[in-house]
């Protein structure tokens, strides 16, 4: 459409006998051009006529979107009902063209702007300030990935496909665009041939253990503590979890408690001590906690690694690994293993059928909180009341049919848990004494020690629940069963996850919304990246942890943003809207733009 | 003990420790001029996947052509092909926590995050694989005796020591570089440029870490493999704490944890400790000393603030 308006490219050398005929969409997609146009030249004299003609512009793509797929459909009835094997289908994998949706990013741009020439763009910025340096360190390392890939893997079937400069281009567009649709395919459901959301549940099985260590590091970081040893934590969090789940007998609502609170404590432990060394003798917690990490794998692989060790010609058994070659522990009691999301009542019936109880509840309650008015109280009844009606509701609504593959993908209660711990999290530090203490040494150590805030014990508090946070990941892998077995490994990927949690922290800001939100995303690339890794023979899945390590790296210089900039949009003020309920809140998003250089800021103070 | 064993266990000692040794007076520069180097650990992986693949790249058409050839210049070239990757990656750190003044230990947790993904990438790459890549057959070369014989690099490591010292208190460049850690404002008002003495500074240490990087993958091993480096970066980092950053006591302390692994090789098959056990000791002794229950070791005063 771009290089070759309505012409058949193949890069395959394979093609199909019968062509959709496209004609249609063309059309339309040309029709949107000159609409865009057009709505170029309007804006030029009526900054009004950017509102409309963002409107007919992305109407125009949602009904060329329908067209296309119905063309599509077209082609595969005939198929299908002569009895192909639906994968065999010509058209498999098949979406919108890269510049059609160039049409839907610019007119949603031409509302945007228009929503700016209108007044509404400085509080709309100020209001999603917080997301700017995330948002342009996203959008960098989706660069840099891409000439990554660009220089790595060569077009598939380039020598079948348009030669010259303008052809090596096309496949080079044509890969660059295959590679990202993978990449974040997950967040789609699959229509065909049945409903199904196997990607975005293994996404989000992935995104469980990333929630908890974000979380965590988000929590040290608000006290301007580093906190590097979430691997540990989670290692530490598996090893007590374990110790409850393997030794503990008992029926589920007493041992599944138990192994979640021995999981946490395990972590906060790992996370006390360094707190406890920073305080009492003022040893830096980055350090130590890396240190930590080793000796808590190596713990594991004592405990798990080998079934007797020798201390001094003494010989011990260790009862707690499962005979056999591989490293795991003894299998978790009936008790221990937290079931599947499907396998729940009020969620799915049966493993064909999704209800819609818990999105519908989610949205009630979501609705409630934001369109009630009155105290923090009252909106929460009407929240709850909300949530309520929502899940009759869904209850009441036809099932979804969906294909089978869902309990395979391992998304399993800890994944309620882990939004349970964002919930806590943010009315920890936000809405209690001991968070507003929290953050106050982490905004200003010297500041907050003035104001009578025990600094020692502060520190300890918080490496102690961030390392909880950190411990809790645990639960997924083994209770949750998310490696296949309800057992500790040594394959649980705690230093992947650990630091996962670093750059989800960053790059949610800080914030438990944010963190949830950027492990979701996280759990989408990694899914994405899995497929890429199929699809491509020269790139392998960890492009994601390169993503990830160059989203660090952007948001660690800011986006390469000015800083006049930066202060510039945390100076405006939020207009209208819910005053600061709190003296801290008013400046939290100053300190979330400023993390990064707050971190460690006890060290700091010089003057 | 006997004197067979003794020997063994000595000289694997100096083996392990010749990469903490690097890396360790690599983190030495960085640290003293005022930049945190946590990327020690990565820039390892760096140096490790760089040598390995480019002897393996170059010696690979001359040995098509002659399975026997006297390749010599291949290991040198590929040690000096790591250590200009190892600077180059030091320099994106020093550009990140330097110019853009970012936390330096964020900074460090990314370069070691491009470390376990960017091998995987390029392995796929050239070997078609994610975890290995293929077997160098010109290596460095082993010096000295039959049973008692290192790696040139090994040489070089012990060599650096007296130089490093001698760089650090006897030379301009070793002033300006402890007076821009303790006090940058107070060099800068005597005309030391604070921003191109960390920039040195922090290159160097990649290209040092670099050296322990290609020790491991083209000096102990013959190949690249992605979890070589196995927390040797941090613990180099723990004997630059344990040393006092002072080049001599940290080679000593590079020697302890050189011989504590050496130990846990050794008590692997024997039945003193176990060998996960052993190879704690290096970590804890650090949170020791950090505590100050071994004796307490002071840092640079600047350390970790980004100059305005």
């Amino acid at each position: 459409m771009l290089l070759h308006p309505g012409q058949v490219v193949d890069f395959t050398g394979f093609l199909p006998k019968v062509l959709p005929d496209l004609g249609l969409v063309t059309l339309l997609t040309w029709l949107s051009v000159l609409g865009l146009l057009a709505v170029a030249g309007l804006a030029w004299t009526r900054s009004q006529w950017l509102w409309v003609g963002g409107v007919v512009v992305v109407a125009l793509f949602i009904v060329s979107t329908g067209v296309f797929v119905s063309v599509i459909d077209a082609v595969h009835a005939p198929l299908l009902a002569a009895g192909t094997a639906y994968r065999r289908l010509p058209f498999q994998n098949f979406g919108p063209s890269l510049w059609s949706y160039l049409t839907l990013i610019l007119g949603c741009s031409a509302i945007a702007s228009s929503l700016g020439a209108l007044g509404y763009f400085p509080s709309f910025f100020a209001r999603v300030r917080g997301a700017v340096v995330p948002a342009i360190a996203i959008l960098l390392s989706l660069l840099a990935s891409g000439a990554i890939i660009l220089a790595l893997q060569s077009v598939p079937g380039a020598d079948k496909g348009p030669q010259g400069f303008v052809g090596g281009w096309l496949g080079k567009v044509d890969l660059l665009w295959f590679s990202y649709s993978t990449l974040f395919g997950p967040i789609l459901p699959k229509f065909r041939p049945t409903l199904d959301f196997a990607p975005l549940w293994q996404s989000l099985a992935l995104a469980t253990p990333l929630i908890f260590t974000g979380l965590g590091l988000s929590f040290g970081f608000r006290t301007g503590l580093f906190n590097i040893g979430a691997a540990g934590q989670v290692t530490m969090g598996g090893i007590f979890c374990a110790a409850v789940g393997v030794y503990v007998p008992g029926p589920w609502y007493i041992v599944a408690p138990l192994a979640v609170i021995a999981a946490a404590v395990g972590g906060g432990l790992w996370g006390a001590l360094p707190g406890w060394l920073k305080g009492r003798f003022g040893a830096s917690e980055v350090i130590n906690t890396i240190m930590l990490n080793y000796i808590a794998s190596g713990l594991l692989i004592f405990l798990i690694g080998s079934n007797e060790a020798s201390f001094f010609g003494q010989k011990i058994v260790l009862p707690f690994k499962a005979p056999g070659g591989e490293a795991k522990s003894l299998e978790f009691g009936a008790g221990a293993r937290l079931p599947n999301l499907t396998d729940l009542p009020l969620v799915a019936s049966g493993n064909n059928t999704f209800m819609l109880t818990v999105p519908l509840l989610v949205l009630g309650a979501l609705l409630g909180w934001s369109f009630a008015k009155g105290d923090s109280r009252r909106r929460g009844m009407i929240a709850a009341a909300g949530g309520a009606a929502g899940m009759v509701v869904g209850f009441l609504l036809p099932r979804l049919p969906v294909s089978g593959s869902m309990a395979t993908a391992g998304l399993n209660v800890a994944f309620i848990l882990a939004l349970l711990a964002a919930v806590f999290v943010g009315i920890f530090l936000w809405r209690t004494k001991w968070g507003y203490e929290l953050r106050a040494v982490g905004l200003s150590p010297k500041a907050a020690e003035y104001g009578g805030v025990n600094i020692a014990r502060n520190t300890v508090l918080a490496l102690a629940i961030s390392g909880a946070l950190a411990g809790l990941a645990a639960t997924h892998f083994t209770m949750g069963g998310a490696l296949s077995e309800y057992r500790l490994k040594q394959v649980m990927p705690s230093e992947s996850v650990g630091f996962g949690g670093i750059t989800v922290a960053l790059l949610g800001q800080n914030t438990p919304w944010g963190v949830v939100a950027s492990s979701i995303l996280f759990g989408v690339l990694g899914t994405g990246g899995l497929n890429l890794d199929q699809k491509l023979d020269n790139i392998s899945r960890e492009i994601v942890t390169v993503l990830q390590a160059l989203i660090v790296l952007f948001i660690a210089t800011r986006g390469f943003l000015s800083g006049d900039f930066l202060r510039s949009i945390n100076n405006t003020p939020i207009p209208k809207k819910s005053a600061p309920s709190s003296p801290p809140s008013g400046s939290d998003p100053i300190s979330s733009i400023a993390a990064p250089s707050e971190i460690s800021s006890s060290a700091k103070e010089v003057k | 003990m006997d004197t067979a064993s003794m020997i063994v266990l000595l000289s694997t000692t100096l083996r392990s420790t010749t990469p903490l040794l690097f890396a360790a007076l690599g983190g030495l520069f960085s640290e003293r001029a005022g930049v945190v180097n946590i990327a020690l650990e990565g820039i390892m992986l760096f140096g490790a996947l760089t040598a390995a693949v480019v002897a393996q790249q170059l010696e690979a058409p001359f040995l098509a052509v002659d399975p026997t050839a006297d390749l010599w210049w291949v290991p040198i070239v590929a040690v000096l092909s790591g250590m200009l990757a190892g600077g180059l990656v030091a320099w994106i750190h020093a550009v990140v926590s330097i110019k853009y003044k970012a936390d330096q230990v964020i900074s460090g947790t990314a370069i070691n995050l491009l470390a376990a993904g960017v091998p995987a990438i390029l392995l796929q790459f050239f070997y078609n694989n994610t975890s290995d890549s293929k077997s160098v057959i010109n290596k460095l070369p082993l010096w000295g005796i039959e049973g008692f014989a290192f790696s040139p690099l090994t040489f070089i490591a012990f060599i650096l020591v007296p130089i490093v010292w001698y760089t650090i208190y006897r030379t301009p460049f070793g002033l300006r570089l402890r007076a821009v850690g303790e006090a940058p404002q107070a060099a800068a008002s005597v005309g030391v440029n604070v921003f191109r003495t960390r920039y040195t500074a922090v290159i160097l240490s990649g290209v040092l870490a670099a050296m322990a990087g290609a020790y491991l993958s083209i000096g102990n091993l013959d190949k690249f493999n992605r979890g070589m480096s196995a927390g040797q970066g941090f613990i180099a980092l723990a004997a630059l704490i344990f040393g006092k950053w002072i080049p001599i006591n940290v080679m000593g302390a590079c020697l302890l944890f050189g011989f504590f692994s050496a130990l846990a090789i050794r008590l692997g098959g024997d039945n003193i400790l176990p060998g996960p056990i052993v190879e704690m000791l290096p970590f804890i002794i650090t949170i020791l000393v950090l505590a100050g229950f071994i004796g307490r070791s002071r840092a640079p005063k600047a350390i970790g603030k980004p100059y305005p």
